[in-house]
């Protein structure tokens, strides 16, 4: 695998310190780490959403409750 | 990062300028990946604030729920005694719908804006009272509570625009020495059409109205009722007096002065109105309910 340096931009092949030719990226641990954040800001996005329906919800419930309880309001002791 | 698969060294340098080498792919996931942390943070944030705001929305709801199972736990620890149905009560609430003032639908009474002179002719239940023979007016002496009151009709092209109740007391006593007191002086001085309905209204004063202290009941049972059931008044006439002078002192100079003071609230469909006037030691009260059509004009009265 070639190696480009971006300091002086030189290119290499081999080990620095046996001479071999055989060497290989190792991005492992950054997979691992991008798939445990992307299921994580699924699962949190997934939440949200849930949240977010159980609020509506509940705004549906409280605005049926407020006008039940205006219009069953007692009326004053004069007409209105 | 780079690494040897023979020696399994890693690649960290750059062996002829001994910098720290860069892998652009590892550079990129990264990014990737922090860009997704942030995504998480604001899904988190929101998620929260969603839950805190549904919290709040089902608070008098889970409230009720704690009552409710108080309740049932307090039942079921000694069965309480079933109390009879008060017909008493179920009489007074159904004649209350009767009765022509309370409870009916309407924008004043049983009439809406816009109804017909004749058809309020026609459906009004209470005494009519002749006190002008004209086309605009109608009259009828009608109850607030014991005080015997006028309902007064408003029409405009034989349409109603208006409405209100208009309460008169007697002669007071004790005035004049809260003249020589030299008490404050609050609110505007009494118009001269309070003066009108006082020579329309003269022969129904009400005869309980007839000191200072029923006058205060009178106009904080009238106040409180009306700001219980809209909310505080959206004008006064003393606007940041209201707060800092007393109850006492608002009734005694209104009384004693001669002077006027008015609260208005709006609601979808009329404007409300509540006046408080003292005239020659004579106590006015007048609840107006206007069309909002018509409020405009008859604010410039």
């Amino acid at each position: 695998m070639k190696i480009v340096c971006d300091h002086c931009k030189n290119e290499f092949e081999a080990c620095p310190s046996c001479g071999s030719g055989d060497i290989e990226r190792k991005i492992n641990f950054n997979i691992i780490f991008l798939v445990v954040v992307f299921l994580s800001c699924i699962f949190s996005a997934y939440r949200w959403y849930s949240a977010l329906d159980s609020y509506e919800r509940a705004q549906r419930l409280r605005r049926a409750y407020l006008k039940e309880k205006i219009e069953s309001r007692p009326t004053l002791p004069f007409a209105k | 990062m780079y690494q040897c698969q023979k020696c399994k060294k890693q690649v960290l340098t750059c062996p002829a300028c001994k910098y720290r080498i860069k892998d652009p792919k590892a550079t990129l996931i990264n990014q990737v990946a922090g860009v997704l942390v942030f995504l998480t943070i604001i899904f988190v944030s929101l998620e929260i604030k969603v839950k805190e705001e549904t919290e709040i929305a089902m608070k008098p709801f889970r409230q009720a729920q704690e009552e409710t199972e108080k309740k049932e736990k307090v039942k079921e620890a000694g069965p309480p005694k079933q109390a009879k149905p008060d017909s008493n009560a179920a009489k007074k609430k159904s004649n209350n719908k009767k009765s022509g003032s309370a409870g009916k639908e309407g924008d004043f009474r049983a009439g809406t804006w816009g109804t017909l002179r004749s058809e309020i002719l026609e459906n009004e239940k209470a005494q009519k009272l002749e006190v002008r023979n004209d086309p605009y007016n109608l009259d009828y002496l009608t109850k607030i509570g014991n005080f015997e009151v006028v309902a007064h009709y408003m029409f405009a092209q034989n349409r109603l625009t208006g409405g209100c109740y208009i309460l008169t007391g007697q002669n007071l006593d004790g005035l004049e020495e809260i003249r020589n007191n030299n008490k404050i002086k609050v609110g505007e001085a009494c118009p001269s059409w309070v003066k009108l309905d006082f020579s329309y209204y003269q022969n129904y004063s009400s005869p309980i109205l007839n000191s200072i202290a029923a006058a205060d009941q009178f106009f904080y049972e009238m106040y409180i009722s009306l700001a219980s059931q809209m909310g505080p008044p959206e004008s006064t006439a003393l606007e940041e007096l209201e707060n800092s002078i007393t109850r006492n002192e608002k009734i005694e100079s209104v009384l004693a002065y001669d002077r006027i003071l008015v609260y208005s609230w709006t609601t979808q469909r009329s404007k409300i109105n509540f006046y408080f006037a003292c005239l020659d030691s004579r106590p006015y009260f007048r609840l107006e309910y206007l069309s909002l059509k018509n409020a405009e004009k008859e604010d410039n009265r």
